[in-house]
């Protein structure tokens, strides 16, 4: 498993178990998202804080999966991104789609 | 020009943009920023995982130059032409420019911006980037958003990028201009 889930509050913390977010394990990654949002959870934290690097296939797949959650109804947000992938983020735009925040207490009060 | 061999195995990606960086601030400690540094990061990692997708068993050639205060850096292997399929036609090399209206093609995008093409010559393309200020994201922008993004990267992470097919060897090289600036 790529993503081990607790909840908290009203939302599904989804901490990432990887290092190297990349096109080796973005298809897993999209599938237990999808089944995530499949069970019903309309707030999912995607949390990224143990990761290094993300890279294009995965960043798809976090796209993809947020389209799914917003036809449930629901939202994605990612905490814990290290500086280069805040700045992957801002470079493809995706700062202005992701709700981004520092940590998961943050996302949670949407500060 | 400094080459790195890459042996096309996901595990091999990082610890070869590691190694090849630590050359990069080796040869131009004076002239690489934080910025630079996250933008030749970036452009390594996304070459490498273009490579993984395309190339198969055999090796890829990364080479690294600088000259004036450019970085270069590029990715030569001799797998599958780069193959897009556009809204307007599917390129295959050598281009044919009849097939396009004019010599800009659009390769893919959303309301953020596009990625386009360049024709240059028969058998090169440069990249570059069309952005859109997006003041409001609705659902729409959302579920319009693109979901390819490894040639946008290094297109906008880089000041130059270009690729050429090489009809007679078959070889395709990717480059990737970085302009540093002195601090």
């Amino acid at each position: 498993m790529i993503l081990q889930t607790h909840l908290l509050d009203s939302a599904l913390i989804a901490d990432i178990q990887l290092k190297e977010a990349n096109l080796a394990n973005s298809d897993q990654f999209k599938s237990e998202l999808i089944i995530l949002i499949n069970n019903g959870n309309k707030y999912i934290i995607v949390n990224f804080e143990q990761v290094i690097y993300i890279d294009s296939s995965f960043l798809g797949a976090l796209v993809s999966a947020l389209k799914l959650t917003m036809n449930n109804g629901g939202d994605i947000a990612v905490v814990g991104l290290n500086s280069d992938i805040r700045s992957l983020f801002q470079l493809v735009r995706l700062d202005k789609v992701f709700k981004i925040y520092t940590n998961t207490q943050e996302a949670l009060t949407g500060a | 020009m400094k080459k790195f061999v890459f042996n096309n195995e996901t595990e091999g990606i990082y610890p070869l943009t590691v190694q090849i960086i630590s050359y990069i601030q080796n040869i131009a400690k004076d002239i690489v920023d934080d910025d630079a540094g996250f933008r030749i990061k970036i452009i390594l990692l996304e070459l490498l995982t273009n490579s993984l997708k395309h190339m198969g068993d055999d090796v890829t050639r990364i080479g690294i130059d600088l000259k004036n205060d450019k970085l270069y850096i590029s990715k030569q292997d001799k797998g599958r032409p780069l193959e897009i399929n556009t809204r307007q036609a599917l390129l295959t090399w050598p281009l044919t420019q009849s097939k396009f209206t004019q010599n800009e093609i659009a390769i893919y995008g959303d309301d953020f911006g596009t990625l386009k093409g360049r024709v240059k010559n028969s058998n090169q393309l440069e990249f570059f980037t069309e952005d859109f200020d997006v003041r409001y994201v609705d659902r729409e922008t959302i579920m319009g958003l693109n979901e390819h993004y490894g040639l946008m990267i290094i297109a906008r992470a880089s000041d130059a990028f270009n690729y050429k097919h090489k009809p007679g060897t078959g070889v395709n090289t990717f480059t990737s201009v970085i302009e540093l600036k002195q601090r």
